[in-house]
């Protein structure tokens, strides 16, 4: 750039031999005197805060006006087949709804059929009918073609190629859907009691006009995902900014009425220190809150803070393959039970969830109807209990702390992702208490929740990975998914590679029955084997917690009515009072 | 000549483009590899997506072919394609480049504009109180971590101003997402990390002005015009100042690398939609194309920023167009 | 009007004059310069107290506070400073003056490392590079243009995240892409000394190339090397510190100041020393070396005689 030094170069350099020729006893106590004013007295600021006006409490809903969410995480795709997560669906679900909807106790509703459906004696034919009074936001009526296609995209192998985590089960489980008049009957290939719930109240209707005569994957990358012409939802788009803003405005036509908000907009915020920051000034009105942000948030005079119990659970598990790192560790299932033992859960849910979660007691959330309270063992926190289990096995405490069997010690790596504060700090907590009992774990994050993923369902090299769930439909216990022995497939959530005979059993009856009492019992059944076999340790069933404005009336966000599955009933009576 | 010194500036940054170029290509090549997150490993891609995703973003070819395409296409301005949805890079850049330049150039602005009647103030009254304290204000922006003082800032000027119904700046982003747009909240977003980003550079240049000036003011040609009654504020701002302006240009120029990487940092504090808040999640994600696509972009800016300012130096600078 | 400066006035200060004497060593003289000026002392005093300190670190943890800087209390989150923690303890109960103490530690092995690395690569390549002169130069400079032309932190974040670094692993990352402006200050000093008389001598001799760089042009281009050494301490310490913020730096459990700070951010509501803590020993760490080195340059610098 500059062959010689250059004169301004040479200006830069003598000038910084002047930088510094004065006294600087006064300059240096000014500038730190400054700097503990930035830092202290704004802490002192803070703590004296004025609350200010509340908002105005008017009983009578108002039309228009706009709800502003903020979430971290923006949404990927707008067609409902195609998208993987949950922050899609809290955008897609508000712009197409499906033939049934759950209210907020969990049942099954009928929406855009008239009523629920016939099912035939074998429990194989669904029959709906649909309503007459249905239309998309074009004024076009929806027609039972438009859901046969919908259906069609998701169990269909001509559109195989469509990516998106529905097709791989949904092709599994449907076997066809035909039209008849005004009828749709949907056929299961065999008895499968979430059946109603994942492809009755869970599959969004789209346009057959405009998205026929594609292949899955064009669809894939379809003009579609990033703006959908007419929808038939509360809500039709109205624009994206991608990295920034979604916006929808009402949709008049839709067919309960219209819905009080004019507008309705997803704001993508940095990071979950930012949501709460925005919800204090008053930027966004509805955002999903750290655990840590709890106590704040509650503080703060134009604030609500829900919480709620949801079908969320966060769980560390074993690697069971030999042939995978530490996964010769974890054969013995005392050794799994001792780590459990020596693991105060309850100071955890205390310090990393603070408080804000249900200890866990088994593998089924403790808001389902499945979910057995006296399931044992009951894994307490005792430490010597793990230590004798631990000598039991062979393993005995070496002179580094650290407990040996034939000369190899008990160490092995966690894992989480790095961009989730809260599991970071339970495997913090962890490293701590299980040196107590002389077992070394070390921590090695990947870098997102992608990356987990990954290695979750594909690659499987990890010897313990701390990850949640929230498994949907809501409500329904069926975590074959998670557990059964075809899932340890690549693509698969058994990443563990827990392979059980009697488990898999009970998983495939337990959803071969429609029997709600018969299917209790076997889950009943499976809870105590999962916990005795401890493939993984399940933490606790973290509570949801959003902070919502003041402004914000009727925002019923709930255990059933949670984003991501099905369509929130109560966004229709959702009304914000006027910004100030 | 002028023609000359500038025609020999750009041909010796013709190396430097290409070195670039080079060093980005190498890094993306060693970190990543042929990985491609969300790909390689998704269950649902069928061998010949794989297959066709591979080729279109050009990792299925030999090294030497993937670099002479990296090059070539960034004569066209074809900075690859994102790992995670294809997309071209440089659309994205394109989109979030006007936040990134909106910031860095008022924060230049800004910090030129307090810094040179700090400095000069500082060198009129030297040795003064008033000095003492404008470098102790200096020396501590210097020391005081960029991210820190945003987070402060946002402290008293979002959080507690609102709290105390006074008008209040907005915590982040660039525009108000209801009903925004219009220049005064364009203004307001702006405001604060303009100001994080420039007070660091702020401290240096104040410092620089008033060095340059104190230079200036010690020499012959001002006593003379000081003797013969010239004012002293024409003294100050048509000699002194006309002096160190010149250097000051050069120095901006030198600091554009650490004003980039400063905007970064900034980004992220306040959520301003710019290329460093980009390069940032992407970075995250594991979309090395997409990270290094705008590293390359962003040094090519640096580049042409450092030209363009030696080329103004010397248009000012008589001096220089004609050594060597 | 005000203190007119007259050229002298202000070109030395008056503090660091030296009484006549007869003629000492370059070293011994400058070093007796730099003791002239009473905060700069005080400075190198305070730098030299947290370095020892950083040293002392698994010390102070077994005597004085008693806690390893990653034993967890749960029982006692978030406790304000008081006995038996004497500034109190974190978000996992850990004690803050030992997390602290390690911190210093980090941040100061990765300033330190860091310079270190950076004088080696650059210093070699900026003597061999003015040295040598002619196309070798030209490339290196080239080289070093590039390198200065990529910001930075754009490649620390991509480095940041693929690696997950350590202190060790961190100054090698921030060393590789910053040693541009030191092998360019070394250059400049290598050129100017190439025309030098003891050159000429040297070579005239027989000396061959290497010792003459090693022996000869190394040692006066020290005093430059010393300079832009201490004045990059504190801005790499506030690059660790921006890096742990983003998340990228050293990984916990493992404490660094920065991602202390970046931690404790969440807790600022009812925790707010946690943030204020680490926030000032960067700040204090960061402006002593900055100080100190402007005084050294200003006693060491061999072209301000």
């Amino acid at each position: 750039m500059r062959e010689e030094s250059s004169p301004g170069f040479d200006r830069f350099e003598r000038f910084l031999e002047e930088w510094s020729r004065r006294d600087f006893l006064k300059t240096v106590s000014i500038g730190t005197a400054y700097a503990f004013f930035l830092a202290g007295g704004v802490a002192a600021l803070e703590a004296c805060g004025n609350p200010g006006t509340q908002g105005q409490t008017s009983a009578t809903p108002q039309t228009g006006g706009t709800l502003v969410e903020g979430w971290s995480t923006e949404p990927s795709y707008l067609l409902p087949v195609r998208s993987s997560d949950v922050y899609s669906n809290i955008a897609n679900r508000l712009l197409f709804e499906g033939l049934l909807t759950v209210d907020d106790k969990g049942n099954l509703q009928p929406n855009f059929a008239q009523k629920m459906p016939d099912v035939s004696s074998d429990g194989l034919t669904y029959t709906f009918k649909l309503r007459n009074d249905i239309k998309w936001s074009d004024g076009s009526p929806l027609t039972p073609d438009d859901v046969v296609f919908t259906y069609e995209l998701y169990y269909d192998p001509k559109y195989d190629g469509l990516l998106g985590n529905r097709r791989p089960t949904a092709k599994r489980y449907i076997k066809s859907a035909t039209a008849q008049g005004d009828s749709i009957i949907l056929q299961a290939t065999t008895v499968f009691a979430p059946f109603l719930l994942n492809y009755g109240a869970d599959v969004p209707i789209v346009p057959k006009k405009v998205l026929s005569g594609k292949t899955g994957v064009q669809l894939n990358t379809d003009d579609f995902n990033a703006g959908p012409p007419i929808s038939n939802g509360k809500f039709k788009f109205q624009s994206w900014a991608k990295g920034d803003k979604l916006v929808l405005a009402r949709n008049d036509l839709y067919f309960r009425g219209r819905v009080n908000l004019a507008g309705w907009i997803y704001k993508k915020v940095p990071d979950a220190v930012a949501v709460l920051q925005q919800l204090k000034t008053g930027e966004i009105d509805v955002g999903r809150l750290d655990f840590s942000s709890y106590d704040e948030a509650r503080a703060q005079p134009n604030l609500n803070v829900l919480t709620f119990p949801t079908f969320g659970f966060d769980e560390y598990i074993y690697q069971l393959d030999p042939g995978k790192p530490g996964g010769q560790l974890f054969q013995d299932k005392s050794v799994r039970q001792a780590l459990a033992y020596g693991l105060d859960r309850k100071a955890l849910v205390q310090a990393a969830y603070f408080g804000q979660a249900v200890l866990a007691a088994s593998v089924i959330p403790s808001v389902s109807w499945a979910y057995n309270k006296d399931v044992k063992p009951n894994y307490s926190y005792d430490t010597k209990k793990a230590g004798d289990l631990l000598d039991a096995a062979g393993w005995k405490l070496g002179s580094t702390g650290i407990r040996e069997k034939g000369g190899q010690k008990l160490s092995f790596e966690m894992v989480t992702n790095a961009d989730n504060s809260t599991r970071v700090k339970n495997l913090e907590i962890m490293q701590e208490q299980w040196k107590k009992i002389g077992v070394e774990a070390q921590i090695r994050n990947l870098a997102n929740l992608g990356l987990l993923s990954d290695s979750l369902t594909s690659s499987r090299q990890f010897a313990l990975m701390f990850i949640g769930f929230s498994l949907q439909p809501f409500g329904e216990p069926d975590q074959s998914m998670i557990w059964h022995s075809r899932a340890t497939a690549v693509g698969g959530n058994n990443g563990g590679l827990f392979k059980n005979a009697a488990v898999d059993k009970l998983l495939d009856d337990g959803v071969a029955t429609l029997d709600r009492s018969k299917r209790k019992d076997i889950y009943v059944q499976l809870q105590s084997i999962m916990a005795d076999e401890l493939p993984s340790n399940i933490i606790c069933y973290p509570k949801g917690i959003y902070g919502v404005n003041k402004r914000v009336h009727n925002y019923n966000l709930g255990t059933f009515w949670l984003y991501g599955f099905g369509n929130p009933l109560f966004m229709k009576d959702v009304w914000v009072e006027p910004k100030k | 000549m002028l023609a000359t010194y500038a025609v020999r500036r750009v041909l010796v940054s013709i190396p430097v483009v290409i070195g670039v170029t080079t060093v980005t290509f190498l890094v993306m090549k060693v970190t990543a590899g042929t990985y491609v997150p969300g790909l390689d490993l998704d269950p649902n891609l069928r061998p010949e997506d794989v297959v066709r995703i591979r080729h279109q973003l050009g990792v299925d070819q030999p090294l030497y072919v993937q670099y002479w395409q990296w090059v070539t296409g960034i004569a066209h301005g074809d900075f690859g394609r994102s790992m995670l949805d294809g997309t071209p890079v440089f659309a994205h850049i394109w989109s979030r480049l006007p936040a990134t330049l909106e910031l860095t150039l008022t924060a230049i602005l800004l910090g030129v504009v307090i810094s040179i009647p700090l400095g000069v103030a500082g060198a009129r009254q030297w040795g003064s109180r008033l000095d003492h304290m404008l470098t102790g204000i200096s020396v501590a922006g210097f020391a005081v971590p960029q991210f820190w003082l945003g987070l402060m800032l946002i402290l008293l000027f979002s959080v507690s101003l609102k709290r105390w119904g006074l008008p209040w700046l907005p915590s982040g982003g660039q525009e108000s997402t209801i009903g925004g747009g219009d220049p005064l909240d364009l203004l307001a977003h702006l405001v604060m990390p303009a100001t994080v980003l420039s007070f660091f550079y702020l401290s240096v240049w104040s410092r620089f002005v008033r060095s340059s000036t104190l230079e200036v003011l010690s020499q012959d040609y001002v006593r003379t015009a000081r003797a013969k009654g010239m004012p002293e504020r024409r003294v100050l701002y048509v000699h002194a100042l006309r002096n160190s302006i010149v250097p000051l240009v050069t120095l901006i120029g030198l600091e554009l690398p650490g004003l980039v990487a400063g905007a970064l940092v900034v980004e992220v504090v306040f959520g301003w939609p710019g290329l460093g808040l980009m390069a940032y999640e992407r970075a995250k994600a594991y979309d090395f194309t997409m990270v290094m696509g705008t590293t390359t972009f962003v040094a090519l800016l640096v580049i042409l920023g450092n030209l363009v300012a030696d080329l103004l130096y010397a248009v000012l600078d008589p001096r220089i167009r004609y050594s060597s | 009007m005000i203190g007119t400066p007259g050229i002298r006035e202000f070109r030395t200060e008056p503090a660091l004059e030296l009484p006549p004497r007869a003629a000492e060593s370059y070293w011994r003289e400058s070093w007796r310069r730099l003791q002239g000026s009473r905060i700069a002392m005080f400075c190198g005093g305070v730098i030299l107290g947290i370095a020892v300190v950083a040293i002392c670190a698994p010390l102070i943890s077994q005597y004085v506070t008693h806690y390893s800087y990653s034993a967890q209390d749960l029982d006692n989150l978030f406790q304000p400073p008081r006995s038996p923690h004497i500034l109190g303890t974190d978000e996992l109960g850990r004690d803050t003056l030992t997390r602290l103490v390690y911190g210093a530690q980090v941040s100061l092995t990765v300033g330190f490392l860091t310079v270190l690395l950076s004088l080696l690569v650059g210093g070699s390549i900026g003597l061999i590079a003015g040295y040598y002169g002619g196309w070798l130069d030209s490339l290196l400079m080239r080289l070093v243009d590039v390198l200065l032309s990529i910001p930075a932190i754009f490649l620390f974040i991509l480095l940041s995240v693929l690696l997950r670094p350590n202190a060790i692993t961190l100054s090698f990352i921030i060393a590789l892409v910053g040693w541009g402006n030191v092998g360019r200050l070394v250059r400049a000093e290598a050129l100017s000394l190439k025309a030098r008389d003891f050159v000429t001598a040297t070579r005239s001799i027989g000396a061959g190339d290497l010792r003459l760089i090693g022996r000869h042009m190394l040692p006066n281009a020290l005093p430059v090397m010393i300079v832009a050494a201490s004045l990059a301490v504190g801005q790499i310490i506030l690059i660790e510190a921006a890096l742990s913020y983003l998340g990228l730096g050293i990984q916990p459990p493992t404490p660094s100041w920065g991602n202390m700070l970046s931690n404790a951010q969440q807790y600022f509501y009812h925790s707010a020393w946690l943030v204020i803590l680490p926030g000032v020993c960067i700040f204090v760490t960061v402006l002593c070396t900055s100080i100190f080195g402007n005084a050294v340059r200003d006693s060491f610098d061999p072209r301000l005689r």
